[in-house]
């Protein structure tokens, strides 16, 4: 039981406090016994980060170093493209490329989001709250992988100078889709918010005079970041899906940059020559992580959200 | 997994051991391939009893008017509709086909009058008069029509018109020497269709019969045709834009032919025994130049350390499979003024000469974007190219663009270097004037190079009508262009296509000026003895 203290220095019973987001996801104890998905999740993810991070330290992906396309070797993990490159070194730098992308996308997506959603439900059914939402309608009006090919074929695909900022075709993705993810994370927030709005702790907090920002910053935003952290780990999903769907359809970095999407890409048409590993094991990594994080997503939905509903604490 | 472990999965009645279960599964399998393979030939022989050859394309133009473009993706759709008024013959000589004659030329070079057959009919039954060409004349050089050939015939031609029904009369502005060349090349279609983007009527041995815009195109022979009834009952178009799919249409005996072979998949395509490849120098070029009005490319050093640190080899063997020749410069080994002994340039990339030449440069930049096509086989040139000059410390951004947005590139100037694959047999024959547009100063395509002996030869290999004359000058404009680094493609591609051995042979010396000719090809069952 934690206490919230007036201005007046009086105490007064506040909602009871969780523990801090970061113990109760590390808690193993609340991860449900028989979530051996989850487990597979956390593995997945973290063959995926382990390859986009450390798998960039093994070969250069640029270098035309084989004389053509090559099966997996000793030398070659993943084998060799057509034009003689690394294809681990290029998957894993495709893997780091999708996942700065999609973590950026995210990060950004849920920086608008929160506040917007918030704002939204602190002021349910104000002006401001159906003026943010009929806003994110319209962006929402087109699918999102729809919406952000439709904003990339208006600008191109390459760089835009805009006075003394450059705009490459990263921050433009990230910026794209980040744009279609608004609407999904602002929607939640403003309901996780409502949820909040109808807790004595709150209506005690404006009886005592606190701020509205203080409120929003210092005491919903804490309480709505559980369920905000287990959507982000599902929209990073999403976005590892989009990203490579956007490359695939040459959408996405130019190259020589790898991405996942345009390694498999690229591979279509060498599966004719018998060249399977080409377009397989790229594929095989993003299938890790799209699965990885949708897991870890229910996983943490299950540790953060099922646990407390539960009254573990 | 045991028998009772099987029986257990398939119920008690099942009488088969593991042993017998898994021979059973291979044998079937077995023989579905064998059925599969026996499947291919015999779904081929029945196709190939409606006598029509199918053909399959990368792409297809939405305007299907063959007077509005000379590029292969519309004039291979076109070539069995439309004829034109001379014809190439095997050894690239320009000979009557529609024209009953040679042309009679003023002696001040500036009147052609061009005689045509009598009793030559479109393939809706209306004969070929001198209106029929007028109407074609007048819709290439209306500058509002969108034709191509305005850039060829823009400044040249004055007038032209009908002496009589059977003979045409072309005033031009100042002796032409390329006319002869584009009376060689431009198709002559109906005076009804010529501004039509929608149809197409000439005089050919098929009429198009009906087409989905991007997708198929339906032709069926024409009786009436002038030349004799052909061999095929039809020909049909079908538009694959993926290579993989392309090919895999060609191996399953869905299409007889393949127009543009994936280079990358070229080496399965040449060891399967039921398909023939053929592989000619043609004018089919790598639109390869830089921008010389401003850095980095301003700097003569700069432009030749990035020639002399090109990957040629790389580029013959990564990208095109080995179905090209070295590269120099703008004039490849099919195209008049080809110089075989100019060879500045190593195969492999000479780095340490490259980076001296960049040490001597004054320019402070070390990067440069290079803007190419979307195809795979620019954006594959484009990384091994890029990784080659990585070498000597030039970053290069790489910035792919469709067809629309790289051409105003291209007219605007705002690039760094250009590359894009292009083809100019159907406008040039067995040569590409368009690709050395860029050099002379004065052209609107001028990449900024202003070199006054190559603006005045290229005026003479526009003007001359002596063929001697127009090679020796494009032999001087492609060593001055190699020698300044102004154009210097990697590579100079074959032009390669694919077709099932139940498909006559192509004539190859038609193929080297972009002629696929597929109106004079026949089907052969049981194959072909090449």
């Amino acid at each position: 039981m934690t206490t919230v203290m007036s201005p007046t220095a009086a105490p007064v019973p506040a909602r009871p406090a969780s523990r801090p987001l970061v113990l109760r996801i590390v808690d193993v104890r609340r991860w449900p016994i028989h979530g051996v998905t989850n487990w597979f999740g956390v593995g997945c993810v973290v063959a995926f980060l382990l390859i986009a991070t450390v798998g960039q330290l093994i070969g250069d992906p640029t270098l035309l170093d084989a004389p053509g396309a090559e099966p997996p070797s000793a030398e070659y993990w993943f084998g060799t493209d057509t034009l003689g490159r690394d294809v681990f070194a290029r998957t894993a730098e495709g893997a780091w490329n999708s996942l700065t992308i999609s973590l950026g996308t995210v990060l950004l997506s849920l920086s608008v989001a929160m506040p917007l959603g918030m704002l939204a439900g602190y002021h349910y059914n104000g002006r401001l709250d159906n003026a943010i939402m009929r806003g994110l309608e319209t962006v929402q009006a087109l699918p999102m992988f729809v919406f952000v090919m439709f904003v990339l074929t208006l600008t191109g695909t390459g760089t835009i100078e805009i006075g003394p900022v450059t705009f490459g075709m990263r921050t433009r993705l990230i910026v794209c889709l980040a744009l279609g993810f608004v609407p999904f994370f602002a929607r939640i927030v403003r309901a996780a918010t409502l949820v909040e709005m109808q807790d004595d702790y709150v209506a005690m907090l404006q009886v005592l005079g606190v701020g509205r920002t203080r409120i929003l910053l210092s005491e919903i935003s804490v309480n709505v970041l559980p369920p905000m952290v287990v959507q982000a780990c599902l929209a990073m999903a999403i976005a590892i899906f989009a990203e490579g769907g956007l490359s695939f359809l040459g959408f996405g970095l130019a190259p020589p940059e790898p991405t996942l999407g345009n390694l498999i890409a690229d591979a279509g048409s060498q599966i004719l020559e018998g060249a399977w590993w080409y377009a397989t094991l790229p594929g095989a990594v993003m299938v890790l992580g799209i699965l990885g994080f949708n897991l870890l997503g229910d996983a943490l939905s299950d540790a953060l959200l099922g646990g407390s509903e539960g009254g573990a604490e | 997994m045991s028998t009772e472990r099987l029986r257990s999965v398939v119920g008690e009645g099942f009488p088969l051991s593991r042993r017998g279960f898994l021979g059973i599964t291979a044998v079937t399998v077995a023989a579905a391939t064998g059925c599969a393979s026996t499947s291919v030939a015999s779904r081929i022989e029945e196709r190939h009893r409606d006598g029509i050859l199918r053909i399959a394309v990368a792409s297809a133009p939405s305007n299907i008017n063959p007077l509005d473009s000379g590029s292969e993706v519309t004039r291979w759709i076109a070539e069995p509709v439309v004829e034109t008024l001379y014809a190439y013959d095997d050894r690239q000589r320009s000979v009557p086909l529609l024209a009953a004659g040679e042309p009679e030329v003023s002696a001040d070079g500036l009147t052609w009058r061009i005689p045509l057959r009598s009793g030559i009919t479109f393939q809706n039954g209306d004969e070929l008069t001198a209106n029929d060409v007028v109407a074609t004349l007048a819709h290439v050089n209306d500058l509002g029509s969108g034709s191509e050939w305005i850039t060829y015939l823009l400044g040249y031609v004055q007038s032209y018109g009908a002496d009589d029904a059977y003979t045409v009369r072309i005033e031009l502005t100042k002796p032409y020497g390329l006319m002869r060349s584009h009376l060689t090349n431009l198709p002559i279609v109906h005076r009804d269709y010529a501004k039509r983007k929608d149809a197409m009527m000439g005089t050919g041995p098929f009429r198009l019969e009906s087409f989905t815009p991007g997708q198929t195109f339906k032709m069926v022979a024409y009786d009436g045709y002038h030349g004799g009834k052909p061999d095929l009952t039809g020909i049909e178009y079908t538009v694959f834009q993926d290579g993989a799919t392309r090919l895999i249409s060609l191996r399953q005996g869905k299409v007889d032919l393949l127009t543009s072979v994936p280079y990358h998949n070229i080496g399965s395509v040449r060891a399967n025994p039921d398909l023939h490849v053929d592989e000619v120098e043609g004018p089919n070029d790598i639109l390869s130049y830089v921008a010389v009005m401003r850095e980095p490319f301003s700097d003569p050093w700069f432009r030749k350390a990035v020639a002399a640190a090109t990957d040629r080899h790389g580029v013959l063997s990564k990208v095109f499979g080995g179905a090209a020749v070295i590269g120099q410069g703008p004039i490849g080994p099919a195209e008049m003024g080809w110089d075989p002994d100019l060879q500045p340039y190593p195969d492999e990339p000479d780095l340490d000469h490259a980076r001296e030449l960049l040490d001597q440069a004054t320019t402070e930049r070390r990067d440069f974007t290079l803007t190419i096509g979307t195809n795979h086989t620019s954006r594959d040139m484009a990384q091994v190219l890029a990784a080659g000059w990585a070498k000597i410390g030039i970053d290069v951004t790489i910035q792919q663009l469709a067809g629309g947005p790289w051409s105003n590139k291209m007219l605007d100037r705002s690039y760094d270097m250009l590359m894009n694959v292009f083809q100019s047999g159907f406008t040039s024959g067995p040569a590409n004037y368009m690709a050395l547009a860029p050099a002379q100063s004065t052209s609107v395509l001028s990449c900024g190079f202003v070199n006054q002996e190559v603006d005045e030869l290229m005026d003479t290999v526009w003007r001359t009508s002596d063929d001697e004359v127009r090679a020796a000058s494009l032999r001087r404009i492609n060593e001055i262009l190699v020698e300044e680094a102004v154009m210097f493609p990697p590579v100079y591609p074959k032009i390669v296509v694919a077709r099932l051995a139940t498909v006559s042979p192509l004539n190859l010396d038609q193929l080297r000026i972009s002629r696929v000719a597929p109106q004079n090809l026949s089907l052969v069952p049981g194959g072909t003895d090449e």
